[in-house]
């Protein structure tokens, strides 16, 4: 089978007021630096696949105008929706088959293309769910609250760590949905996140990769989708994914963040944000996390980017595990090593 | 023959209708799946790979619909991937489980979406219009039909061909087409018209004609892919895909136009450059002779001579001679679109899935009162965007 690895990477910022970047510009940015950091050019790219939702971009197809940026003119092309982590496994199906040699995977999110209540997660279907109020962030403050009653929790218990995460908008208590209030949650900075996964000069290595998605419905959802995923990595390449020595997860709110944690073994969720605040737990998220910077919808590409630059740091192993949809419902692990 | 070689074993297509008032979007993505399930004799508990092929959420007005696809498929705790190219989700929704088998990720894939653009409260057109660059290319009127008109403008005056030849050569695939949608009882469009028709019917953008354009569709489709090594548990005809490319174009049509080359408005380059690329993969050295259906992405009938020519049936220029011959007929040298393709029925979001399900039929020997004689291999596309995204599948029966 192909090692299959990453080449390069970059983040593009959108930046704000008049020095703004659009979307297709800061796009292309991102893609074009990802590749002169592999040391390659265009020629060398035979795949590019976007990550994209049409619902923050307002766009009806937004790869029409992103996929020349991203540099995919005359090379073969796709976009997926659900999250940019899943489009990275994508490529690295392309790669490993042999279909392609080097994919580019590019995604964005210009906060000021979208709503910026949609922090954690685009608007829903209009009319299943819109009558019980599964706003994004109603979805997620449902889940926030059933874990928090399974583990005997109040919310109240994560407010020292909110203000270690966000020291500065700690005292913002207005209240988004029982129980979130908009300090829990990481505003989103937007920015184009481009990651080139190749069979050759690979800086980190991609050792595993998998994804799962569970019912959109809060209170349906398994109750720890995380470690079922682990368990079946674990049992498809015989390492459990949660030893990797750098841990990065899109923590889209402080919840999130503990709750990743517990999932991948850290310890009991008291237990995650007390260490958290003394450096107990330094391997966990060194980049900062969401609250340092957030790409939005491409933050599940920045932690893997950021994954990489701890292996690249020298770092064995790194894992990047992402949620996405409607209140986490989907879940991926992505597993990188220093290359072989 | 490798084990992670992708087939196809199961087709599932709902009846493809205006409006289908009965069921909802994730219904129809519902029925297709059972159909596809059946006929590959196989369970969702086989599956461990969703690709959701749905397109603009504004034809049907559920945005995310990969959200709920989960609890709708009794999908939980599997992998979900949605693609989204446009009219081009189709191939790419394929292709994306194409690419998972090949690598040896999965053994068994549901490819499945649905459209319901009939049923939308603001026309398709209207949604449609939407797509463009607001600020270069609005002062153009720019639409799928206007577009595609310039195209097939762009296409006579390149190759020198007269207006009144173009418009009756175009009429006569309509009519021919609508023909063959009258043999498939899933088509939208099912009663034949004759060229006179077609040229006597309204005007929407010269020079397309009403019955020169594809309809506004609500209906679903889906396939069951596996690796060789699942096919050989299961007792089904198996169509396997030995060729897949894709190919992404630029926005504007305005690079398209004026010192362009070959990469014209009048032309396919995207969909030639994903032909050739699959053809290699696939060991097709002559395609005219090689291939012997071709289930196209043709949403009006101007497209037909660009497109038989970007697959190499025919000449540069000589797509409307060939078929004034008659090679494109049901039995000509390369019956091209039996099933009366996207012009019999267009769900956005399935039809390029549309063409890839018909082409594993035809190779399957499943096509019911459209199968084509003796067919072995054949080619199917998918096409999206502004004339700019294409994808290439190469299908091949069992003893090929």
């Amino acid at each position: 089978m192909t090692v299959v690895g990453l080449a390069g990477w970059a983040v593009a910022e959108f930046g704000s007021g008049p020095e703004r970047l659009d979307v297709p510009i800061g796009v292309h940015l991102a893609a074009r630096a990802a590749v002169n950091h592999a040391g390659l050019s265009r020629a060398d790219i035979t795949g590019v696949v976007l990550a994209g939702s049409d619902a923050l971009d307002g766009r009806l197809i937004s790869s029409m105008h992103l996929a020349g940026p991203a540099g995919g003119y005359l090379r073969d092309e796709t976009k997926v929706v659900d999250d940019p982590s899943v489009a990275l496994a994508s490529a690295v199906w392309r790669v490993s088959s042999g279909a392609d040699r080097a994919v580019l995977v590019v995604s964005w999110h210009s906060p000021a293309e979208s709503d910026r209540l949609n922090a954690v997660s685009p608007d829903p279907e209009p009319v299943f769910s819109r009558p019980v109020g599964a706003h994004p962030l109603a979805a997620e403050a449902l889940a926030v609250t059933r874990w928090l009653h399974a583990h005997g929790l109040s919310a109240d218990r994560f407010d020292s760590l909110t203000a270690f995460l966000a020291p500065d908008r700690a005292d913002d208590d207005r209240l988004w949905f029982t129980p979130l209030r908009a300090a829990h949650v990481a505003p989103v900075d937007g920015a184009a996140v481009a990651l080139l996964v190749s069979a050759d000069g690979a800086r980190a290595e991609i050792k595993a990769v998998d994804f799962a998605t569970d019912s959109a419905l809060p209170l349906e959802q398994h109750p720890d989708p995380v470690g079922r995923l682990r368990q079946r990595m674990l049992a498809r390449t015989g390492s459990d994914p949660a030893h990797a020595e750098v841990i990065e997860t899109t923590d889209r709110t402080v919840f999130r963040l503990v709750m990743a944690a517990n999932a991948l073994g850290l310890g009991q969720p008291s237990e995650v944000a007390d260490a958290v605040m003394q450096g107990g737990l330094p391997h966990l998220q060194p980049s900062g996390g969401l609250f340092r910077h957030n790409a939005g919808y491409a933050a599940g590409l920045e932690r893997i980017l950021c994954a990489a630059e701890a292996v690249e740091r020298g770092a064995l192993s790194a894992l990047a595990h992402c949620s996405y949809g409607r209140a986490g419902q989907g879940h991926s692990l992505t597993v990188l090593a220093a290359p072989s | 023959m490798s084990p992670t070689r992708p087939g196809v074993v199961g087709v599932g297509m709902t009846p493809m209708r205006t409006r289908r008032p009965d069921t909802d979007l994730f219904g129809l993505i519902r029925d297709a799946s059972a159909a596809a399930l059946v006929d590959a004799d196989v369970s969702m508990a086989d599956v461990d790979l969703v690709v959701l092929s749905q397109g603009p959420d504004a034809l049907y007005g559920i945005g995310h619909p990969e959200q709920e696809l989960v609890d709708v498929l009794a999908a939980r705790g599997k992998r979900v991937v949605r693609v989204q190219t446009g009219g081009a989700t189709g191939t790419s929704a394929v292709q994306m489980a194409w690419w998972a088998i090949a690598a040896g990720e999965s053994q068994c894939a549901l490819v499945v979406g649905a459209d319901k653009m009939g049923d939308s409260q603001q026309s398709a057109q209207y949604v449609l219009n939407l797509i463009w660059d607001p600020a270069y290319e609005a002062r153009l009127p720019l639409n799928t039909i206007s577009m595609s008109a310039l195209q097939a403008q762009r296409y006579l005056h390149r190759h020198g061909i007269g207006l009144r030849r173009g418009e009756e050569a175009w009429a006569q695939v309509a009519s021919r087409l609508r023909n063959n949608g009258a043999l498939n009882p899933a088509a939208q469009l099912r009663k034949p018209v004759s060229p006179d028709e077609v040229l006597s019917s309204p005007l929407l953008f010269a020079p397309i004609r009403r019955d020169m354009a594809c309809p506004q569709t609500s209906g679903g489709a889906a396939v069951v892919m596996v690796s060789a090594e699942r096919a050989a548990t299961i007792a089904r005809p198996v169509a396997w895909i030995d060729g897949f490319a894709a190919r992404s174009n630029t926005y504007f049509l305005g690079d398209k136009m004026g010192a362009a080359g070959d990469n014209d408005h009048g032309s396919f380059l995207e969909l030639s450059r994903a032909a050739a690329a699959a053809y290699a993969q696939a060991g097709i050295t002559d395609p005219a002779r090689q291939i012997d259906v071709a289930e196209p992405y043709i949403p009006f009938a101007t497209m037909e001579p660009i497109a038989v020519e970007a697959l190499g049936f025919s000449e540069p220029g000589q797509g409307i001679a060939d078929a004034e011959k008659g090679r494109f007929d049901r039995g000509g040298d390369i019956p091209v679109c039996p099933s009366g393709g996207v012009l019999c029925a267009a769900p956005i979001s399935v039809s390029a899935l549309v063409r890839f399900a018909e082409g594993a039929l035809q190779v399957r020997g499943r096509a019911g009162d459209h199968q084509v004689d003796g067919c072995r291999t054949a080619v199917v596309t998918g096409a999206g965007g502004s004339i700019q995204f294409a994808g290439v599948a190469v299908l091949r029966g069992e003893d090929s």
